[in-house]
């Protein structure tokens, strides 16, 4: 018998970055990076499992956003276009390298990981994986939640709660328009929990949430088991504290496996490495050298000089990290069973993506440890939010405190110098969504789709990711012209809609671009 | 230094580097950025540490996005619209930052200032101070007078919006926006919606169902710290991580366009080299190089390049015909040294 449980949390989002305009977009390839080294590594990680029958359970979050990327036939063409050309340089790669065999085993296993992914997208999910997670889903091993419609920071659109309502009905609507059913658990953007909005997920049906550590700890009534146990907010809706310990054995720079010296090193990549000649049809169209994903390296240690990498040594690292990790949750465990005299939940959310594209042996982990925690113990055992709710429907009452996961905990990634100056504009566009949709609650024809379209820039611009960009001072530029642009386009339709004279021809462009949620409901603006 | 009416303020700047943003735009040139401190809060210093402790490692991946790229100017050359000053309104709105700072940001319509230009009479008004009055709200029903306490902080007149400290977590408080005469009267141009700061720490209400014998130690084991900490030495660990820790959706990919980490030395070189092996056969031939089949093109020549290592290599090249009874061959070696 048990002694407690263990929640993996795996949360995957991508901010809605689609350009038909242009035909070779940089900031597309987040995702189409992301498709290669993180989503069909977990896909092919969860069939692994169900294939052998091991027994797990763990929980995924999709951003709307995400899930919208996945399912849009421009993008899933460009990501094959984007995979052919991988592969096409693996096998130059493989001759390139024949003099090096250290270097040409790794060109082959690209060339299969690229071949492998491109099956895997084409021939079984038919160029739209999220099929293979509705699978998982209703397979009950993987819980697949969602997210904020756009992953919109919901503490700071406290000002007009509609503003933030309206991010979870949209959410919850697309999961169910996806997935076939409703969602059990939403995922906070960036764990952003404002008291109050737990009722909105109530609303829809949602059982439970996650905070960071605080979030729970700093709740209202003190929570008599810390984090390891979920509290009920007054509205009914579970919050799961994260666990420190955990989190920090996977996330911390310094001391989490990823850090490792056999590890695979994330920059050094043949789009930087190789003869300009020879790479220019693998990186941008413009010239621009960029990663391609084919990397020889390993971490080595702080130094230039990279060793080649070794995968097979890689994996061993990675299957006894796995290890580490399910003693130090087992040890974790037996101690607070003992001391609470209750079986604590341990829960474990990461960012999905950091798991294969910026940790590569990071779903070799990931299947090591679920492997482990079903075949080689019985102190633990793996379970999700609503499975633990279910076994456990006994949790105190108290109020979670306004908290993010973000750096220092709370808002200010999101609201410092840098980005602070958004807030009017999506504030008064959020102000001016809910005046629409009172006064046009009956629309229909194209005011209706006017309307719809407003609802959809003003999701767009709220996406946490524009301020976030603006902070880190990495694409700052592209970061700021996406948050004026959904807002001119927002404003436009405004002033369309309260005049009367819809350009129906401009109109159609802008739902050609920005084309996500296409039943987008604007009515959850109603107040 | 003004007085007010209400309290003495010592006005801190903040020497937090601060960016500017977008300076061409009207809508997003940002106003000066202040933090304004009450004398009592710690918190300057420690924002400005943690600032200070953003791990390198955060920094170089997040760097490492900078370089946007000449095809993108294509996107950012429509510059069709600006974004407005403002809408006209008189509002200020209040958000929550922490459990110690907040920030407001405001817009005073002009037909505004200028009824209360003539409430106030034109001299009174442009010797008044535009200031910020915070009031400590919680657990009232805020009338504008019942305030639990209050301060005020000047605010240079070109300000749109502010960092404000009242400092204390856990409270409620509202903000009016106006200008305070000598004499001393305040004349509101408007009120903010209220907010509340989070609690920093434990919370003081305990539920009798769910009591424990030791609080401190199970708020320590949820920090997950080990046993025996005083819970001040895991308040301060709990802080130190979320300062290090930022982690966020694009952390894990963000090292995806100029991913290369800043050398070490200020001058660098590296060289290497690639060998091609070119040469042409009879188109319908069968070519070999290393006893490995190589494709001809059309019209018979082949290209092959490899990356040439350190040391002999033997590269024997052997064609035959495609009745299968000629052959050819051309054995090469090529030997490669670095000094």
């Amino acid at each position: 018998m048990e002694k407690g449980y263990l929640s993996l949390v795996l949360h995957a989002h991508l901010p809605f970055v689609r350009h038909p305009e242009f035909h070779d977009f940089m900031e597309e390839d987040w995702l189409y990076e992301a498709i290669t080294e993180t989503y069909i590594p977990l896909i092919n990680v969860f069939e692994g499992l169900i294939k052998d029958n091991v027994p797990f359970k763990i929980t995924v979050s999709f951003s709307p956003t995400l899930l919208a990327m996945l399912r849009d036939s421009l993008l899933q063409d460009r990501y094959i276009e984007h995979i052919n050309k991988l592969i096409e340089l693996s096998y130059k790669e493989i001759e390139r390298t024949r003099f090096e065999p250290q270097f040409n085993s790794l060109a082959h296993m690209y060339k299969d990981k690229f071949e492998n992914a491109r099956h895997v997208f084409v021939d079984k999910y038919q160029k739209d994986l999220t099929k293979a997670f509705k699978y998982f889903n209703d397979s009950g091993s993987v819980e697949i939640i969602t997210c904020g419609a756009t992953h919109g920071f919901l503490p700071l659109m406290e000002v007009n709660p509609a503003a933030a309502k309206a991010q979870i009905k949209v959410a919850a609507a697309y999961f169910r328009e996806v997935f076939g059913k409703s969602s059990l658990g939403l995922w906070l953007p960036e764990c952003g929990f404002q008291p109050g909005h737990d009722k909105f997920l109530t609303e829809e049906g949602i059982r439970y949430f996650f905070t960071d550590t605080h979030g729970v700890l700093h709740a209202s009534p003190r929570p008599k088991y810390g984090v390891f146990a979920p509290i009920y907010t007054k509205n009914g809706v579970a919050a799961f504290g994260r666990d420190v310990e955990s989190s920090k054995a996977v996330w911390s720079a310094k001391e989490g496996y990823p850090g490792d010296p056999v590890y695979r090193d994330f920059y050094r990549d043949v789009g930087f490495d190789l003869d300009f000649d020879y790479i220019k049809p693998y990186i941008h169209s413009d010239g621009l050298r960029i990663n391609t994903g084919i990397k020889y390296y390993k971490i080595t240690g702080l130094t230039d000089h990279k060793e080649p990498y070794n995968r097979h040594w890689a994996v061993e690292k990675a299957a006894e990290h796995a290890g580490n990790f399910l003693f130090n949750r087992q040890k974790q465990v037996e101690f607070l069973h003992e001391y609470m005299q209750k079986k604590p939940i341990i829960v474990s959310p990461y960012d999905a993506e950091l798991y294969g594209h910026w940790w590569f042996e990071g779903p070799d982990w990931l299947n090591f440890l679920i492997r482990k925690a079903a075949y080689d113990q019985d102190t633990i055992r793996l379970t999700t939010p609503a499975q633990y709710l279910e076994e456990n429907p006994r949790n105190q009452v108290s109020t979670p405190s306004m908290s993010s996961w973000g750096w220092k905990g709370y808002s200010e990634y999101w609201l410092e110098g840098s980005n602070d100056w958004i807030y009017r504009y999506l504030h008064k566009a959020a102000e001016r969504m809910v005046e629409l949709a009172n006064a046009y609650k009956t629309a229909s024809g194209l005011v209706e789709r006017a309307l719809k379209q407003a609802a959809r820039e003003l999701v767009l611009a709220q996406a946490s990711d524009w301020a976030f960009i603006m902070k880190t001072g990495t694409v700052v530029q592209y970061a700021v012209k996406r948050t004026k642009d959904h807002i001119e386009r927002f404003t436009k339709l405004y002033d369309m809609i309260k005049s009367g004279n819809i350009d129906e021809g401009w109109l159609a462009d802008i739902e050609s671009k920005d084309n996500l949620f296409p039943n987008i409901d604007f009515r959850v603006y109603c107040t | 230094m003004a007085e007010s009416s209400k309290a003495k303020r010592t006005r801190a700047r903040s020497t937090v580097p601060r960016k500017t943003v977008a300076a061409k735009t009207g809508a997003a040139k940002k106003p000066r950025q202040k933090r304004v401190s009450k004398k009592i809060s710690p918190e300057p210093q420690v924002l400005q540490q943690a600032v200070q402790n953003i791990p390198q490692e955060k920094s170089r991946i997040e760097e490492s996005k900078h370089y946007a790229g000449p095809v993108i100017q294509k996107f950012f050359e429509d510059k069709g619209y600006e974004l407005p000053a403002g809408y006209g309104d008189v509002r200020i709105t209040l958000m929550v930052r922490d459990p110690y700072w907040l920030h407001a940001y405001w817009e005073i319509a002009d037909w505004k200032l200028d009824e209360l230009r003539s409430m106030m009479g034109q001299d009174n008004f442009s010797r008044s101070k535009k200031i910020l009055r915070v009031y400590d709200v919680t657990d009232i029903n805020f009338t504008g007078v019942n305030a639990n306490r209050s301060y005020d902080i000047d605010i240079s007149h070109d300000a749109r919006n502010w960092y404000i400290n009242p400092g204390d977590p856990n409270r409620s408080y509202c903000v009016d926006l106006g200008f305070l005469d000598q004499r001393g009267k305040f004349y509101v141009a408007a009120r903010s919606n209220i907010v509340s700061t989070p609690r920093d720490g434990m919370s003081d209400v305990i539920d009798e169902e769910w009591l424990t014998i030791d609080w401190e130690r199970m708020y320590a084991l949820s920090g997950g710290f080990g046993i025996g900490r005083s819970s001040g030495e895991i308040k301060e660990l709990l802080k130190k991580r979320l300062r290090e820790e930022m982690s966020s959706g694009f952390m894990g990919w963000s090292g995806s366009i100029t991913a290369r980490p800043e050398k070490a030395k200020d001058f660098w070189l590296v060289a290497n080299t690639e060998l091609i092996v070119y040469g042409a056969t009879e188109p319908d031939a069968k070519l070999t190089i290393q006893g490995l089949p190589v494709k001809l093109r059309h019209d018979g020549t082949f290209s092959m390049r490899f990356a040439l290592p350190d040391g002999r290599q033997e590269i024997p090249i052997e064609a035959v015909n495609k009745q299968g009874d000629l052959k050819r061959s051309i054995h090469k070696t090529v030997e490669k040294r670095t000094k």
